[in-house]
């Protein structure tokens, strides 16, 4: 659905972030991104969604070359969730915030109202419809964030850190919307530094390292690679995979409740 | 002797030069009011009295602080007047206040202030106020200029007294629209709270610790439910306490209290007391407690002040009058403390989130405070940042002695380095014990379960299906030890019950 091809890329002309980054995002995929600090991870996405134009190589959606497409118009395909989800609020209301996309698409209002009904309602946030953005707390912010790119009917949703410095229960709600968007259909590329996150919720992991993609693949080829080469790559094995390895027959286990419920099977046998 | 469960602390904040706002605003209102008011008759009504009248009606001030109100007004008058004489008001204004103050004051208790439902205090006032000034200023102008006494008798006082009959009425114009509009905006004395004087007592806390919470309540001001209720918390020398709960549960409020900020820097009420060292935060000054405790706040970048690294560390020293030799040394130590040698002349501006609240650590770590309070230290940080900052602070921990109070609600971090745990929930604390009993507290009470560990979680539920573990999984390696003892029991049980069957 969206392919890159041999991206390059650096803030300043002679030092690159990444180079010879090529891969192709399938619809329907939950993909973390990972990686130590400063590797691109965020760069990587900003490139996807045009706010940064890659030095060399292409992207194309659904074949069509986008590499010079604006940002503006990629917004009817790919959404973004800042880390900080204030920056991309401007507007006085989250109803009109919302709003904004389907405006600028030229829809009628009828359509932008039912629109707009429908998403808040989807991401649960229909109390709030009439909230001032700035005043709500992080995780409702999120929520605003990404009610506007399903507005625009984005297939894809790129989330960038949103579970950090969140508390136990934001994490877990904001987890359960992600697993209903995507089971409904919406590609999700999440950029994470939570080994639990992806290893139990993600169908890919892309980890960016070495100034390019170090591994690609899924989190169970990821995870069961050596102590020393994930922590190369700023990385750690979750509990449950840790655990999972110190016992015998248990098998590979991609959370803990996964865990639990083997063990107690074994034990039970 | 005090009893402390009989303690009360009130402290307003803020508010001390909302008087200053309020009369400027009015008495701009009056300068302009009087360049451009229409005339009545020949007869024009003083606006400037008028406005400090609805000043002085509105702050209630001071006797002084009226005199200022006054002459304030005079200078607006001075360079305004089209009077023969203008220094006149330099005299008048201030009388014309006065008067205002002092009718003000004898009305408040007075049983006829009322007539019709009205309250005429702003009419009494401003006519009275309006006479006096205005007599006043006459009065200077008849002797100065040398005028007829007639003139002064039949002419100028029924002028003066005209005028004070149309300020009588424009008083009460601008009096009752600028009571509502400030009124709602919280700028006027609403005389119910006032600062409370500790220094007389003598308050000796009921147990020995570093810092001992004792019977402590308190309230935000203008709050009618407390944020905190019936506090009892100790932290010992040495100890490594986490305080979690629940967003809004009052888990910062407390370590503001621990700090003096609640109610010294926030206001409101505090019952009970709070001591540091065995002495009671409400004898003593903020800046007295700072050097007991340092704190990082959780936004930490509020509290560099500096342009670069080495600067912001000297500057809490400087500012306690250390020598240049003693800043020097001390810095050299916390900066090898905090793991920032090296980075001494760089720019705050150029180093990273978490760089700069080690910088934020070793500045409170400057002046040597025995106790180190971190409010919510990771809520910025990524798991790499979160688990280098707690090996810091475990560090400082074991091998300086500092005690440490974290509030935090990412325990998995923190735990192998924490040796007590508090539990609160809407403004109480609900467990205080070890990590492992506070954990097990949260699971089977069902309190802030989704902030517990999974690893901890996992163990709970194992136990529940009959599978205990010697010690509580509060690491990995504990996890993995639990589990090849379950495993091993298993196996024991089986050969047993096996070679049961075979017999």
């Amino acid at each position: 659905m969206l392919k890159v091809e041999n991206l390059r890329f650096g803030y300043v002309p002679s030092v690159d972030i990444f180079r010879h980054v090529t891969f192709t995002i399938n619809g329907g995929e939950f993909i973390a991104i990972g990686g130590k600090n400063g590797c691109g991870k965020t760069t990587i996405t900003r490139l996807l969604v045009g706010l940064e134009t890659p030095t060399e190589g292409r992207m194309y959606y659904n074949g069509t070359d986008i590499t010079d497409m604006p940002p503006s118009k990629r917004g009817q395909f790919i959404g973004y969730v800042f880390q900080q989800p204030d920056r991309q609020m401007f507007r006085p209301t989250v109803a009109t915030e919302v709003a904004f996309g389907p405006e600028s698409l030229g829809r009628s209002k009828a359509e932008v109202d039912c629109i707009v009904n429908e998403v808040l309602e989807k991401v649960g946030i229909s109390h709030l419809r009439d909230a001032y953005p700035p005043t709500l707390r992080r995780g409702e912010k999120q929520r605003v964030a990404i009610a506007s790119a399903l507005a625009m009917q984005s297939k894809i949703l790129i989330l960038d850190e949103p579970t950090s410095g969140q508390d136990g229960k934001e994490t877990k709600d904001l987890l359960l919307l992600l697993r209903q968007l995507h089971e409904e259909g919406l590609t999700i590329l999440l950029i994470t530094h939570d080994m639990e996150i992806m290893a139990a919720e993600c169908t890919r992991a892309i980890i960016m390292g070495h100034q390019t993609v170090a591994f690609d693949g899924t989190p169970d080829t990821l995870f069961i690679k050596s102590a020393d080469e994930l922590h190369d790559l700023g990385l750690t094995r979750p509990p449950s995979v840790e655990l999972s390895l110190a016992v015998p027959g248990l098998g590979y286990c991609k959370s803990m409740d996964e865990l639990r419920i083997r063990l107690l099977a074994q034990l039970e046998a | 002797m005090e009893r402390i469960e009989d303690l009360v602390y009130t402290h307003q904040q803020g508010g001390q030069f909302r008087w200053v706002t309020v009369s400027t605003l009015l008495l701009a209102l009056g300068a302009i009011l009087h360049l451009v008011s229409p005339s009545i008759a020949g007869v024009t009504p003083n606006w400037m009295i008028a406005t400090y009248c609805v000043a002085i009606l509105l702050t209630r001030p001071s006797y002084g602080q009226t005199l200022g109100i006054g002459l304030v007004a005079a200078f607006l008058t001075i360079l305004t007047s089209k009077s023969a004489f203008p220094y006149g008001n330099l005299l008048s204004e201030p009388g014309g206040a006065l008067t205002a103050a002092l009718v003000t004051r004898a009305m408040v208790n007075m049983k006829w202030k009322r007539i019709g439902g009205i309250d005429i205090t702003s009419i009494v006032s401003g006519f009275l106020a309006t006479v006096v000034s205005g007599g006043i200023f006459v009065t200077l102008l008849w002797q100065v200029m040398g005028l007829p006494n007639n003139v002064y008798f039949f002419v100028i006082w029924p002028m003066v007294l005209m005028v004070a009959a149309l300020n009588a009425a424009i008083t009460p114009i601008l009096y009752i629209p600028a009571q509502k509009l400030f009124a709602k905006r919280g700028m006027l004395p609403t005389g119910d709270e006032k600062t409370s004087n500790h220094s007389h007592l003598t308050i000796l806390p009921e147990r020995n610790a570093k810092i001992s919470i004792e019977h402590m309540t308190y309230y935000h001001p203008k709050a009618s439910s407390p944020t905190l209720e019936n506090i009892n918390l100790d932290v010992h020398d040495g100890d490594f306490l986490v305080i979690t709960g629940p967003a809004g549960c009052g888990k910062s409020t407390l370590c503001m209290a621990m700090v003096g900020a609640v109610p010294k820097f926030y206001g409101g009420r505090l019952e009970g007391m709070v001591f540091v060292e065995g002495k009671a935060t409400t004898q003593m000054d903020i800046p007295d407690l700072a050097n007991h405790i340092g704190v990082v706040l959780a936004d930490y970048d509020t509290q560099l002040v500096t342009m670069t690294v080495r600067e912001e560390v000297a500057f809490a020293m400087e500012n306690r009058g250390y020598t240049r030799d003693v800043i020097e040394a001390r810095s050299r130590e916390v900066f090898k403390q905090v793991g920032l040698e090296g980075l001494e002349e760089r720019k705050i501006t150029s180093l990273s989130g978490g760089q700069r609240q080690r910088l934020a650590i070793a500045s409170v770590l400057a002046t040597n405070p025995s106790v180190l309070v971190l409010d919510e230290p990771t809520s910025s940080l990524d798991p790499e940042g979160t688990a280098e900052l707690y090996r810091l602070v475990g560090s400082l921990n074991k091998e300086y002695g500092i005690t440490v109070v974290v509030i935090d609600h990412d325990l998995h971090a923190v735990l192998p380095y924490a040796n007590r745990m508090a539990l609160m929930v809407q403004g109480r604390v609900v467990c205080d014990s070890d990590v492992a009993t506070t954990l097990r507290y949260m699971y089977e009470h069902d309190i802030y379960v989704d902030a517990l560990p999974s690893v901890f979680t996992t163990y709970m539920q194992l136990e529940q299906a009959g599978y205990g573990s010697d010690e509580p999984w509060l690491s990995i390696e504990s996890a993995i030890k639990g589990l090849h003892h379950i495993e091993m029991a298993k196996a024991i049980e089986n050969s047993v019950h096996g070679g049961g069957t075979h017999a």
